[in-house]
């Protein structure tokens, strides 16, 4: 899917590589601190989405067909 | 002219050859199924107010009848040669009702499996975090209903696109059709498909049984998980979908993640980048510490050294000045011993000396003369022992005990 901002699942996917990045043996503690504030903004985000209460529910009905199976 | 007379036989034979060009299909109910003789097939077809006979050869029934079983017989009428029976040749045999729709079921089971429709390698796994989903029933449906009560507890930032459509019967499957075509012409906008409905009867799942609507479910381009009745309920679609969920909740369950599941994970990840960074903070530390501890170690070493010379540096000076002092002494000492022997060897000496000045004393010849001997040596200083020697004229000098003299002898 391509979307103009990153999805839920890129996010959450983005997250998890700096979680392993920040995990990893030689981290240098310049760019570690720098990924860590990242993945801190993208954990506050989803966050943020995980909080929506309302769910946006659309309803398309079906035409009338030649069976006039109307629904 | 009088009404021709026939015999009984003339009569049979009469009337199954005209019957012999019909054809006709019946349809009833199966009952009395009996097999005369291992090959003879008896069964009467009846309806609420008639039966009538049928007869078959056993080896052109392939089908299993049951009492009771709806079928449609195609059929001459006919009379049996010896009793003038009136009865139904079947020729063929088809099932209706719901003994049809099991018998197609199972043959459209065999054939999708066999073209790998039912296979797993053709299943693709829904998307962990769908944020547009397409669900696929009729509305004011309870499966509806449920569905959307269970995404909106666990998954309620995604959007749903509920796509109202039929799902009761045979008339339903064109309905189902264009809905599938629609979430293809959507695709690239959709994560997954829910599609559902309720249980109900094999006449009103035939929709979910038809060979179309599987076919356009496994070509669906968008991952379509299905939910249908309940968890007995087995509808040939759900095999040819991506998953198989036993009810519309179960669907709606297996389609969206719990957002609180989310969140926890979320927030582990977010503990792990902290220890990780904790520990990176640490390794640092650690090395920065040994940095030190090297630094330190390489000039501790030498300056311990230089410390430990300095200490015993004055200790070492004063162990060199007693060494020398004892060895002055140790000079003076040996001088000392040495003058003493020395003197003592002297005496030792002397004694001896005089030891033998007095042993030649003693044995000295002076002493022969003081007991009144005499030494005469001649001129040449030979001592003269004997007087033949002597010449006359010639001069002696003879030694006494006390002084000498000179003569000539006569």
């Amino acid at each position: 899917m391509t979307q103009k901002s990153p999805s839920f699942q890129q996010q959450f996917e983005k997250l998890e590589k700096i979680t392993e990045e920040l995990e990893g043996e030689n981290v240098d503690l310049d760019v570690g601190l720098k990924k860590f504030e990242e993945g801190l903004a993208i954990a506050q985000e989803l966050k943020k989405r995980l909080s929506q209460v309302e769910q946006k529910i659309e309803t398309i009905k079906e035409k009338f067909n030649h069976d006039n199976e109307a629904v | 002219m009088d009404d021709p007379i026939y015999s009984v036989s003339e009569f049979v034979d009469a009337m199954r050859i005209m019957l012999a060009d019909m054809t006709v299909k019946v349809r009833g109910e199966v009952s009395n199924f009996h097999i005369n003789q291992g090959r003879l097939v008896f069964f009467d077809l009846k309806d609420k107010a008639s039966y009538v006979s049928c007869f078959m050869m056993a080896f052109t029934l392939d089908i299993a009848l049951e009492e009771g079983m709806e079928i449609v017989v195609t059929a001459s009428p006919s009379l049996f040669k010896k009793s003038g029976k009136f009865h139904l040749a079947i020729k063929k045999i088809e099932l209706v009702g719901v003994g049809a729709l099991q018998k197609e079921y199972e043959r459209l089971r065999n054939q999708l499996e066999k073209e790998g429709l039912f296979d797993v390698s053709h299943k693709r796994s829904l998307p962990k975090f769908p944020e547009h989903l397409a669900v696929l029933t009729s509305l004011d449906s309870a499966a509806l209903t449920d569905v959307k009560r269970v995404l909106a507890n666990r998954w309620p930032l995604a959007r749903v696109l509920v796509y109202a459509t039929a799902v009761q019967g045979k008339v339903a499957i064109p309905g189902i059709l264009r809905a599938i075509q629609w979430v293809n012409q959507e695709a690239e906008a959709l994560d997954t498909v829910i599609l559902t409905r309720g249980g109900g009867s094999l006449e009103d799942l035939q929709a979910f049984n038809s060979e179309d609507v599987c076919r356009a479910v496994f070509a669906c381009k968008v991952p379509t998980v299905t939910g249908v009745g309940h968890e007995r309920d087995e509808t040939l679609v759900e095999y040819v979908a991506d998953v198989r969920a036993a009810t519309p909740s179960n669907a709606a369950e297996l389609a969206v993640p719990h957002r609180e599941d989310v969140r926890y994970v979320v927030d582990q990840l977010t503990d792990r980048e902290i220890r990780g960074l904790q520990h990176t903070l640490y390794a640092e530390k650690e090395r920065f510490r040994d940095l030190v501890n090297h630094i330190e170690q390489r000039i501790r070493l030498p300056a311990d050294r230089i410390r430990t010379v300095l200490v015993n540096f004055p200790h070492a000076v004063a162990r060199f000045v007693d060494r020398l002092k004892q060895i002055t002494i140790d000079i003076q000492t040996f001088e000392r011993d040495l003058s003493e022997r020395v003197a003592r060897k002297i005496d030792a000496e002397k004694n001896r000396v005089e030891h033998t000045k007095a042993l030649l004393l003693s044995l000295s010849p002076l002493r022969v003369l003081e007991r009144g001997y005499s030494v005469t040596v001649a001129e040449n200083g030979h001592i003269v022992r004997n007087a033949s020697q002597l010449s006359a004229g010639q001069k002696v000098s003879t030694t006494l005990a006390k002084g000498k003299f000179t003569s000539v002898v006569q």
